[in-house]
C-alpha cells in the first residue's frame, strides 16, 4: 500500500501535486513524445479535435509531456490581459516613426504596473539595466581570433562577474565562468574547437555587486575569426 | 553588435520565461532554472535576428518561440541524464528542502494516477487529465470545445472514477 500522509491524499490539490511529480517519459528515450509546437498549439486550443485527443492521451501517461504542458499553460497565461498587441522590432541603424494609438499606450501602462507589482514579489529576478549607470557594455566588437578570444566588458566597480558563451546554432555551451573579479574572459582555443571560422558566438554577462544585487547584460554577439 | 529588441522588451520576455520556468521546473533542474531561461531567451533572440525583413513581432510569436526553446532545452537536459529517473536514488537528496520519503510517496501516487487514467473512459480521461494539469472546469470546456455542463459532468464523474481506482490500488485519503 502506498504510504499515507497527514492530509487527504485524494483531494484535488494533492492529486495535482502528485500528477506533477517527476517521472519518466512514456517511452524510454521520449521518442514518442509530441514536439513542442504541437503541445503549444493544443494548449492554445488550436489543434484539430482528433489530434488534441491523441496528444492528451499521451500526456495522461507521460510525466515529461505533462510537465511540458504545464509550462506552455504558464507561459501562455503570463500577462495575457495586459500585453500590447505588437512588439516593435527596433534596429539601431534605422529610424522608425511609430504612431501609438491610445489603446496601445494604455496597454503598455498596464504592463508597467504589472511589472512593478511582480517585481515586489520576485526580488530575485535579475535586473537588466541597459541604459542606466553601471550597465554592462561590451568592449570588443566585430571578430576575435581563435588563439586569443578575449572577451572584455565594462561594468560596475567591485562586482563579480558570471559569463556565459554559446554558439548560435545548437547553443552549445562554449564557456561558462563564474565569479570573475576581472572584467575579461579568455576563452581557451580548445573550447572553440569544432566551431568554424566566421561563426557567431553569443555571450552574456551577469554582475553581482558588493551589495548582492545582480545586474544582467544584454546578449552580445561576436564572430570567431 | 547587440540584440535589436528594445531592452525593456527583452526584460519583459525574460521575466515571462523565467517565471514560467521557475513555476514548473522539475526539481532535478531547479538549480539550472535560470540557465534554462537564459538559453531559451538567447534562442529567441537568435530567431529574431534571422527575421531580417520583418519589423514587428506579436507577443504570441515570441512566447511560442520561447516555449519551444525552453522545452527543447529541458528535453536536451533530460536526455543528458545518465541514470534513468526511476533508478536515481540521489534525486531527492539533490533537491534542497525535499523530504525523500514524501518525494517517493508523491511519485508513487503520480504513477498510480497515470495507471488509473489509462483505465478511464476516453472522454473522462481527457477531461480529468486537463483538470489535473491545473485547468479549471471552464478552461477544460474551452480546450475540449464542449458545452460547460457536459464538461463539468465529465470532470466530476472522471474524478470519481479516478478516486475509486486509486482506492482499489490501496491509496487512502
Amino acid at each position: 500500500m502506498i504510504q499515507g500522509t497527514n492530509h487527504n491524499r485524494l483531494d484535488l490539490e494533492a492529486l495535482r501535486r502528485a500528477f506533477a511529480a517527476e517521472g519518466p517519459p512514456a517511452s524510454a528515450a521520449g521518442e514518442d513524445c509530441p514536439d513542442s509546437e504541437r503541445i503549444w498549439a493544443a494548449v492554445r486550443g488550436e489543434l484539430p479535435d482528433a489530434e488534441r485527443d491523441t496528444l492528451l492521451d499521451h500526456v495522461a501517461v507521460c510525466s515529461a509531456c505533462a510537465e511540458d504542458w504545464r509550462l506552455a499553460a504558464e507561459l501562455a497565461r503570463e500577462r495575457r490581459a495586459g500585453e500590447a498587441p505588437v512588439v516593435p522590432l527596433h534596429r539601431p541603424w534605422t529610424r522608425q516613426v511609430r504612431f501609438l494609438v491610445p489603446a496601445t499606450v494604455a496597454a503598455c501602462l498596464l504592463v508597467v504596473v504589472g511589472v512593478v507589482e511582480e517585481r515586489r514579489e520576485e526580488r530575485q529576478l535579475v535586473a537588466m539595466r541597459g541604459d542606466e549607470q553601471g550597465a554592462i557594455r561590451p568592449l570588443v566588437a566585430g571578430a576575435l581570433p581563435r588563439e586569443r578570444f578575449l572577451l572584455r566588458w565594462e561594468g560596475p566597480e567591485g562586482a563579480l562577474y558570471d559569463v556565459r558563451v554559446t554558439t548560435d546554432d545548437l547553443l552549445r555551451e562554449v564557456a561558462i565562468a563564474r565569479r570573475l573579479e576581472r572584467r575579461e574572459l579568455l576563452v581557451p582555443a580548445a573550447k572553440l574547437a569544432g566551431i568554424t571560422p566566421g561563426s557567431k558566438l553569443y555571450w552574456h554577462v551577469t554582475a553581482v555587486r558588493p551589495d548582492g544585487e545582480e545586474v544582467s547584460s544584454e546578449t552580445f554577439s561576436i564572430e570567431l575569426r | 553588435m547587440t540584440w535589436s529588441l528594445p531592452p525593456q522588451e527583452i526584460e519583459r520576455l525574460r521575466e515571462d520565461i523565467a517565471r514560467a520556468v521557475r513555476r514548473v521546473c522539475p526539481r532535478w533542474l531547479a538549480d539550472r532554472a535560470d540557465d534554462v531561461a537564459q538559453t531559451a531567451l538567447m534562442r529567441v533572440m537568435d530567431v529574431l535576428e534571422r527575421r531580417e525583413g520583418e519589423r514587428e513581432l506579436s507577443p504570441f510569436y515570441l512566447k511560442k518561440a520561447a516555449y519551444s526553446a525552453v522545452v527543447d532545452e529541458i528535453r536536451r537536459l533530460r536526455r543528458r541524464r545518465e541514470v534513468p529517473l526511476e533508478q536515481d536514488p540521489e534525486l531527492p537528496l539533490r533537491a534542497p528542502g525535499v523530504d525523500p520519503e514524501r518525494w517517493t510517496a508523491s511519485r508513487e501516487l503520480g504513477k498510480a494516477i497515470r495507471d488509473c487514467l489509462g483505465e478511464l473512459l476516453a472522454a473522462r480521461r481527457r477531461a480529468v487529465t486537463l483538470h489535473l494539469l491545473g485547468h479549471s472546469v471552464p478552461e477544460v470546456a474551452e480546450l475540449m470545445k464542449g458545452p460547460f455542463k457536459q464538461t463539468e459532468n465529465l470532470v466530476y464523474r472522471g474524478m470519481a472514477d479516478l478516486r475509486r481506482c486509486l482506492e482499489a490500488q490501496g491509496v487512502r485519503g
